[in-house]
């Protein structure tokens, strides 16, 4: 291994973490110093939900695809999401196995799973891509950071496809670009609009704490009368 | 006043001052939090009414206000500015095509919210900017005329208060002939009344049958019940045009009466908007 490819699998990665990192506990500390908004109106509805629950609830609908009416009626978009998202975490722990964990990709199981989850989500990218920009409602919402987002994110999962055997002997070319794409999406991350999961847990929270509050969260199937309180 | 591109109009920094001051943290997680994935697309109406005009989406709706967050208080708008599609205001021409946003495009209604999968509220921050172009000013012609009468005569149609009392008791004797009981009443101000009974303004100056109606059921419930001189108004446009000071006005002139009159209950009659906007608008904390 030369010593470039061993720097950005090693020193690079540490540099890029920590200063993830740290743009990370700055966001989140600008996030915390906004004032949390009062509820004005007293508690409403049938008395058979509170905000906890409603917490709860709002968290888990990432969860329940049957719950929410837009992924309910578009159950491809939603599986879309999954596999895209999974091949987020299997490049990212790939990224950690070949310098740290090298012995389990002599596992060739396992080094096609890896290839599974984050080939998947490399097709999904490039359709998100063409959806992008073809769907006249998406392009209209689109910004560069979000077309720069998804083209890096989807070259990342082809590299990382390519770089899951761990093999070199073919030259270093692929596995160098795949560290190199690393370090730069995670650097990159926390100034774009990938780092929404870093808000995810909040805005979940208070939305599921608010619509708690009112009665509405979690959402009734089932006609008021029916409802113990 | 209008300024060119590279000075700013005295509204539109009020509204860019002002957007700091009313910010929450529950808002600034819905302005930083969308990715632009457009799954609440189909759920607002405004889409499903207006087919092929990707201006009505929520997230575009979205990104008029959040533009303006994103350039004045989120770095990375300032920095990255086109980047991030970040934006400001310079001239009144421009909060006048924010407003028909606002106002026009969106009814706050939350349908995109509960498809949001990150959680994203447009409806809070929607009415936000709503309450920053009522402080400049602007707003519907309509709903600045019934506001200014909400604050200055104390109901949104500005009917007097000799008017409403005249009305009144012009209900209480249509109710005696028809109840064939010339001692049948609206009591007005009755203090320690199990009901306080208030309505729409509407009901007042355009078809006060319905007030006889309910005047009526209390007549043949034997309710206790009485209508307030003042604070009668249960409509809140404070709801509408996103003036919390207003909303907070109206809501409470009706609790203070009944607190006045030391009613036990306060009933409120037909409105597509009374109901939640007494109970929610009101911010003096009081029990209720
Ligand atoms: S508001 Fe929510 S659903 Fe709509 S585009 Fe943004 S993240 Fe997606
Ligand atoms: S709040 Fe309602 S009207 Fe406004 S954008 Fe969302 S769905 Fe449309």
């Amino acid at each position: 291994m030369s010593n470039l490819l061993h720097l950005s699998e090693h020193t690079l990665q540490e540099v890029a973490l920590v200063l993830m990192a740290t743009v990370y506990y700055l966001r989140i500390r600008w996030f915390l110093k906004w004032p949390l908004g009062k509820e004005r109106q007293p508690a409403t509805g049938l008395g058979d939900t509170n905000p906890k629950k409603g917490e709860r609830y709002s968290l888990g609908l990432i969860a329940k695809p049957w719950a929410m009416e837009s992924t309910r009626s578009k159950p491809f978009m939603y599986a879309q999401f999954v596999v895209f998202h999974l091949g987020v975490v299997a490049s990212i722990t790939l990224s950690f196995i070949i310098p740290y964990g090298p012995g389990l990709l002599t596992s060739s199981m396992f080094v096609s799973v890896i290839q599974v989850l984050v080939g998947a989500a490399c097709i999904v990218g490039v359709m998100r891509i063409i959806r992008r920009i073809s769907n006249p409602y998406i392009r209209a919402i689109s910004s560069p950071d979000d077309h720069f987002s998804l083209i890096l994110l989807t070259s990342w999962f082809a590299f990382a496809f390519l770089a899951a055997p761990n093999d070199i002997s073919g030259g270093e070319g692929i596995m160098l670009t795949y560290f190199l794409l690393t370090a730069f999406f995670l650097m990159y991350v926390p100034f774009s609009k990938i780092s929404h999961y870093l808000y995810y847990p909040f805005t979940r929270t208070y939305l599921g704490r608010h619509f708690g509050r009112r009665g509405v969260f979690p959402i009734r199937r089932k006609p008021a009368y029916q409802v113990s309180k | 006043m209008s300024s060119t591109k590279n000075e700013r109009s005295y509204k539109a920094q009020k509204v860019i001052d002002r957007m700091g001051q009313k910010l929450t943290r529950q808002m600034v997680g819905s302005l930083t939090a969308c990715v632009h994935c457009g799954m609440c697309t189909d759920s607002c109406h405004y889409v499903l009414a207006n087919p092929g005009d990707p201006t009505f989406a929520p997230a575009y709706k979205a990104d008029r206000i959040r533009r303006l967050f994103k350039r004045h208080y989120d770095w990375t708008g300032k920095v990255f500015p086109k980047w991030v599609k970040a934006g400001s205001v310079f001239t009144d021409e421009e909060l006048q095509e924010l407003k028909d946003i606002v106002f026009g495009k969106c009814t706050n209604c939350r349908r995109c919210t509960v498809n949001c999968p990150m959680g994203v509220d447009l409806a809070t921050f929607n009415r936000m900017a709503r309450g920053l172009l009522c402080y400049v000013g602007i707003m519907p012609e309509g709903v600045e005329y019934v506001a200014k009468e909400q604050w200055e005569i104390g109901n949104q149609m500005g009917v007097l208060k000799e008017d409403y009392v005249e009305t009144i008791e012009w209900q209480e004797e249509e109710l005696q002939s028809e109840m064939e009981d010339p001692t049948a009443k609206i009591p007005i101000d009755k203090p320690d009344s199990n009901i306080v009974y208030v309505i729409n303004p509407r009901e007042i100056k355009h078809d006060p049958r319905s007030i006889l109606d309910a005047a009526k059921i209390f007549y043949a419930a034997g309710e206790d019940y009485t209508m307030p001189s003042e604070g009668w108004d249960m409509t809140n446009f404070g709801l509408f045009n996103g003036d919390d000071e207003l909303g907070g006005a109206v809501a409470g002139r009706v609790y203070d009466k009944v607190d006045e009159l030391r009613g036990k209950k306060l009933v409120i009659s037909e409105c597509g908007h009374g109901y939640r906007s007494t109970r929610c608008e009101d911010t003096s904390k009081r029990e209720r």
